[in-house]
């Protein structure tokens, strides 16, 4: 009876990104054919769409998206801070950039109504990481439902808006509000559907939170944080104010990518579900793919934003959403595996 | 009544779905699946209704129970994978697979001139309701307290590593918790569908999964402190929309209560001295890892 | 006839040689002792052996059936299942279960069924104990006794002590030596790991040295082996035998740094495990509270140092209550703690030393503070780059230590410091914690081992259920009888 134990590599940090590029690319492999296989499409095709959505530049407008997103949450993961309420932080980052836009007189103002916007939007986020956050450094609430549970909250909290107190005044019978103005609007790259400054501003926080974890004394706290909080306590930090910090960066660039689809993607406020859309638990696995590297991050987001882009691209009648859905959790999957692979051998004995 | 309508079916539902994810995170497996699980459960429970009847469906579920279990199992033991990461994949593609499975049901319906809403003789009345319910929670007490696996199932919840030192298997152990736990949720979401809402809508069971977690998490895991809450809780979302006409209460803001309320539940109860006395499952979520360079 | 085999054993960490090539055999009914310095492998062998680590090369071979067979543990459950038990320093058990339960555990058995079992094993080798309390409850002595009962009741055919007693009242040690006896008289084999020479001598029939990985030599009761006779083959030298000279006298300038008065601190379960009326450290001074494991140190520091609220009392670091402050901010004020065991709470083991040396760090940091770091602590393997878990355990508290060089401490609260190291980083250790006194920093020293004590101490108080017995100061005649005489009495 052959016995079965499972013990770790130490792999380099390059090699361990090759061999999850690897499977990450077989988990692409795979999903063709069960596509093709399944839906009765010519593989052909089919591979030749996927190729073209990993190479075409409109799913840069969801790279904005999950870069900072997943760039935030790495920051909270280094530290065993399990903040899934990336959604909600999202969302309440658009209602406040919304707010701003439509019912403050900055609205009206060029450059600086924009800035203002994302600027409430990102305070909002954060506030809004702050309270499962607080709950957790002073008083030990599981985070993990605490953020969930705010996600849903949050999603109430717009759609009561849209439908309610916000509701445009132009548009009959449709959840939304009133365009906002013109000035708030962030412009589009000719012919695609996202901003040049958002991709700027997404991709300057690569360097931003890599100095941050991996060169700065807090930052090494939060790392050493989540697998020894004594440690750290110890050394002179404190655990509850790392905790808040954590929570507050994460929910902030959440936040901002909220307000950035307000004024670059949506243009107004639209129901809490259609805004988040999932977007905030994709970049749960962005972050983890990239091993909550930064370094690695633009990589994993761009990969993800180009499987995120497919799903736009299938047509198969009124079952896309679901069906990409599955898709996509199963290519996930294989990135579990995949991280298992590289972390993990399996030795077997006789 | 009140008896009668404190104890029904949603009530019966949220209970197993607690009591059965108590089954599974004593053991230390932190349970983010569950939201899926039960998403999918519904969808497969009235598809195959219709397409089977009521006791074919009744098996399907279980087994289903089972599988789902034995998946997480894999990602969670051999995989080493963080729980939280292999809760939400397995959300994202069941959340997805439910919905194909539930088209299929109301097409079926369609096909066969079928009504699509379940139409079941058999009352669920609120003696059975509440004498289920002692079962459920006695029994998984009893499972819990009293039994040997039930033990080593504490034990891997509350120190893996002497549980293993022990001779405790740890990955069996926790698999048996999986199983056992998700063959009563699924029986949890078999009452759902077929006596409360004897229908399918796309995407119907998301967010109660969370709910059953909340609800463990504020019982501390114990089997016997979770019927109040439960109870609460499930009066408190069934009266939403009668809050919704009498008092005229924008249905968004009702929707957000029993999210809120969950979060002010299990803070007050973490925060009470009750919090800090009874054991919890300290290695909740934790990766069981048995070779480290330890002294 | 020999019970297990090991031929050839090799196991590597990374880059670190932790067994190389061993190979031994034991007999029934034989007491073999494994001889080493802590980093000499004798704790990985054994974990070998019981199933917890998979060697790179070598095997085991067990005699099932009056033949000796190959034999593969994966697990620790598969050792038991051969007759293999292990009982090691720390107790492995589960905190919030009750004794019974525990032991049931470990057999499969229904609680009725164990509860007669224990009761016989108990009267067999004259061990009592409470099956019904909570593990949790229990002092490290009796959960050290616990695991003697667990082990003897499963009637194994080898029982493994991996330094299981060297931290035990001398009375209870020898009731674990009679039961080790007994044990081997009706044909079981014993594994008796330590190293500590007096141990050894007394009560294993042949003793085995391992240095460095390397077995030297295997000695035997019959050959009158003497004390230095082991030392040589542990360390190569034969050293002055228990006291390191201390540096100079520490001149004591005077003023209290750190005060405790009225002190209550409760342990996890709600007890009161230190109730101290006052304790004072004084600067440029080395004060040791010594006694047995589990009678209240743990608690001490972290009261003192913040990891654990005090219920009543105060702690004044240099002049100023700190007694509300939370212990990032005492860390900060100059109150630097050094915790027994690095694995758990001194080091981040995911991080690199060099990111360790930087989380510790208050001022800037150079890459020369790191490699001087480094080489003053003579951490090995010196790459600043490595991940601390690679580290073996000696050098792991000894990257912990470095806190106290970096932090610029006022006092220092050191835990067991010496417990993982080998002879010449111990006393390195110990030279560093008289040279901080020198300087003028206060230094308490809380242990469980009267040897760590004796050689750097000014001050000695012995603890006891919490409570300070007796406070002697270093010059005093019969120290050590006097120390040992207080620990056993109220243990």
């Amino acid at each position: 009876m052959p016995k079965i134990a499972v013990v770790r590599r130490d792999l380099p940090p390059t090699l361990s990104a090759v061999v999850r590029l690897g499977v990450a690319l077989a988990g692409i492999g795979i999903a063709i054919l069960s596509i093709s296989v399944i839906l009765g499409v010519d593989a052909w095709t089919v591979t030749e769409r996927v190729v073209g959505t990993f190479l075409r530049p409109d799913m840069i407008r969801y790279l904005i998206v999950f870069l900072p997103v997943g760039l935030g949450l790495a920051v909270a993961y280094h530290a065993r801070l399990w903040n899934l309420g990336a959604e909600g932080q999202i969302v309440m980052g658009a209602v406040a950039a919304a707010y701003v836009a439509l019912f403050t007189p900055l609205g009206e103002i060029r450059v600086v109504g924009p800035l203002a916007a994302l600027l409430a939007a990102s305070l909002a986020g954060a506030l809004w990481a702050l309270l499962p956050g607080i709950l957790r450094a002073y008083l030990n609430v599981n985070e993990a439902i605490t953020t969930l549970m705010m996600n849903y909250v949050a999603y109430s909290l717009c759609n009561y808006l849209v439908y309610g107190p916000w509701r445009g005044r132009r548009v009959y019978g449709y959840p939304e509000t009133d365009l906002i103005p013109d000035a708030s609007k962030l412009q589009w790259v000719h012919g695609y559907s996202f901003s040049p400054w958002s991709l700027v501003i997404a991709i300057a926080f690569v360097p931003v939170i890599y100095l941050f974890l991996y060169k700065t004394r807090i930052g090494t706290a939060l790392r050493g944080y989540g697998s020894n909080p004594a440690a750290v306590e110890l050394s002179g930090l404190s655990g509850t104010r790392l905790i808040i910090l954590a929570f507050f960066v994460s929910g902030a660039l959440a936040g901002l990518v909220g307000g950035n689809e307000i004024l670059m993607y949506h243009r107004k406020l639209v129901p809490g579900e259609k805004i988040g859309a999932g977007m905030g638990f994709v970049s749960i696995m962005v972050a983890w793919l990239a091993d909550l590297n930064p370094a690695l991050m633009p990589l994993s987001a761009y990969y993800v934003s180009a499987l995120h882009y497919l799903r736009m691209v299938m047509q198969v009648g009124e079952l896309t959403e679901p069906v990409a859905r599955f898709f996509i959790g199963l290519v996930f999957m294989l990135l579990l595996v995949s991280i298992f692979v590289s972390k993990y051998k399996v030795v077997i004995r006789k | 009544m009140i008896v009668e309508e404190l104890f029904e079916s949603f009530f019966l539902f949220l209970l197993l779905a607690a009591v059965g994810d108590i089954i599974v995170e004593r053991s230390g497996v932190l349970n983010l699946g569950i939201d899926g699980f039960i998403t999918l459960i519904f969808a497969l429970c009235y598809s195959a209704t219709i397409a089977y009847g009521p006791i074919a469906s009744l098996a399907l579920v279980l087994v289903a129970g089972a599988l789902y279990a034995l998946l997480i199992a894999l990602f969670v033991n051999l995989l080493h994978s963080s729980h939280v990461l292999t809760g939400l994949v397995a959300n994202m593609v069941f959340y997805g697979l439910s919905v194909l499975i539930g088209y299929w049901g109301l097409d079926l319906a369609t096909e066969r001139g079928v009504p699509r809403t379940l139409l079941i003789s058999i009352p669920l009345d609120w003696r059975t309701v509440l004498a289920l319910s002692i079962l459920a929670v006695s029994a998984t007490w009893v499972f819990l307290y009293r039994t040997r696996i039930g033990t080593a199932v504490r034990a891997c919840g509350y120190n893996p590593r002497s549980a293993d030192y022990l001779g405790v298997n740890v990955w069996r152990t926790r698999l048996l918790s999986l199983v056992l736990g998700y063959i009563i949720i699924a029986l949890g979401g078999y009452v759902y569908v077929l006596f409360y809402s004897k229908a399918w809508t796309p995407y119907i069971g998301m967010g109660y999964g969370f709910l059953a977690l909340a609800l463990a998490i504020s019982s501390l895991w114990h089997p016997l402190l979770i019927a109040l809450p439960t109870v609460i809780f499930s009066y408190l979302l069934r009266s939403l929309y009668v809050y919704q006409l009498e008092y005229g209460i924008s249905q968004y803001i009702l929707s957000m209560i029993p999210y809120l309320a969950s979060i002010i539940f299990i803070t007050a109860v973490i925060a009470s001295p009750l919090g800090k006395k009874l054991p919890i499952p300290k290695a909740l979520g934790e990766i069981y890892y048995k070779e480290e360079r330890a002294a | 006839m020999a019970l297990i085999s090991l031929v050839g054993i090799t196991k590597r960490f990374g880059s670190v040689v932790a067994l190389d090539n061993v190979s031994l055999s034991v007999e029934s009914g034989e007491i073999l002792g494994v001889l080493g310095e802590n980093g000499s492998g004798k704790s990985t062998l054994t974990k070998i052996i019981y199933g917890v680590y998979v060697p790179d090369s070598g095997y085991i071979e067990l005699r099932t059936d009056g033949l000796m067979r190959r034999a593969f543990f994966s697990s620790p459950k598969e050792a038991l299942l051969n007759g293999i038990v292990m009982i090691s320093q720390r107790p492995q058990l589960v905190e919030e279960l009750s004794v019974l339960d525990n032991i049931a555990l470990f057999h499969g058995y229904s609680r009725g069924r164990t509860r007669k079992i224990i009761e016989s094993t108990m009267s067999r080798f004259n061990i009592k104990l409470n099956a019904d309390a909570l593990v949790g409850s229990l002092s490290y002595t009796e959960k050290q006794l616990v695991e003697l009962v667990k082990a003897l009741s499963f009637k194994p055919r080898l029982l493994i002590l991996d330094e299981a007693t060297t931290y035990l009242p001398r009375d209870v040690k020898a009731r674990f030596y009679e039961a080790l006896r007994t044990f081997a008289s009706i044909g079981g084999s014993v594994i008796f790991i330590t190293h500590k020479i007096p141990e050894a001598l007394e009560i294993c029939d042949r003793i085995a040295v391992l240095r460095r990985g390397r077995l030297v030599r295997i000695f035997s009761r019959k050959d009158a082996v003497s004390i230095d006779d082991l030392r040589k083959a542990m360390f190569e030298e034969v050293s002055p035998s228990v006291a390191t000279e201390r540096v100079e006298e520490a001149r004591a300038e005077g003023g209290e740094v750190l005060r405790a008065e009225g002190l209550v601190v409760l342990d996890d379960y709600g007890k009161r495990a230190v109730s101290i009326d006052e304790l004072v450290v004084e600067r440029g001074s080395v004060h040791a509270v010594v006694g047995v494991a589990g009678n209240g140190q743990k608690e001490l520091c972290e009261g003192l140092s913040g990891l654990r609220k005090a219920v009543e009392g105060r702690v004044v670091l240099d002049g100023e209550d700190v007694t509300r402050s939370r212990a990032s901010e005492r860390a900060s004020k100059g109150l630097v703690y050094i915790p027994e065991d690095p694995f758990r709470t001194g080091v981040v083991l995911d991080l690199t030393i060099m990111e360790n040396i930087r989380l510790f760090a208050t001022d800037r940091l150079s890459s020369d503070t790191v490699k001087k770091v480094i080489s003053e602590l003579r951490i090995s393997p010196p790459e600043p780059r490595i991940k601390s878990y690679m580290l073996s355990g000696g050098n792991l508290q000894k990257l912990s230590l470095s806190r106290a060089l970096l932090l610029n401490p006022k006092c220092i609260i050191v835990h067991n410091p010496t417990r993982m190291l080998d002879e010449a980083s111990s006393r390195q250790v110990k030279l560093l914690l008289r040279d901080s006194a020198h300087k003028g920093v206060g230094v308490l020293l809380v242990s469980e081992d009267i040897d760590e004590v004796i050689d750097v101490a000014d001050k000695i108080s012995v603890i006891a259920n919490g409570r300070i017995v007796k406070t002697l100061l270093a010059m005093h005649p019969r120290l050590r009888e006097e120390i040992e005489e207080a620990m056993s009495t109220y243990a």
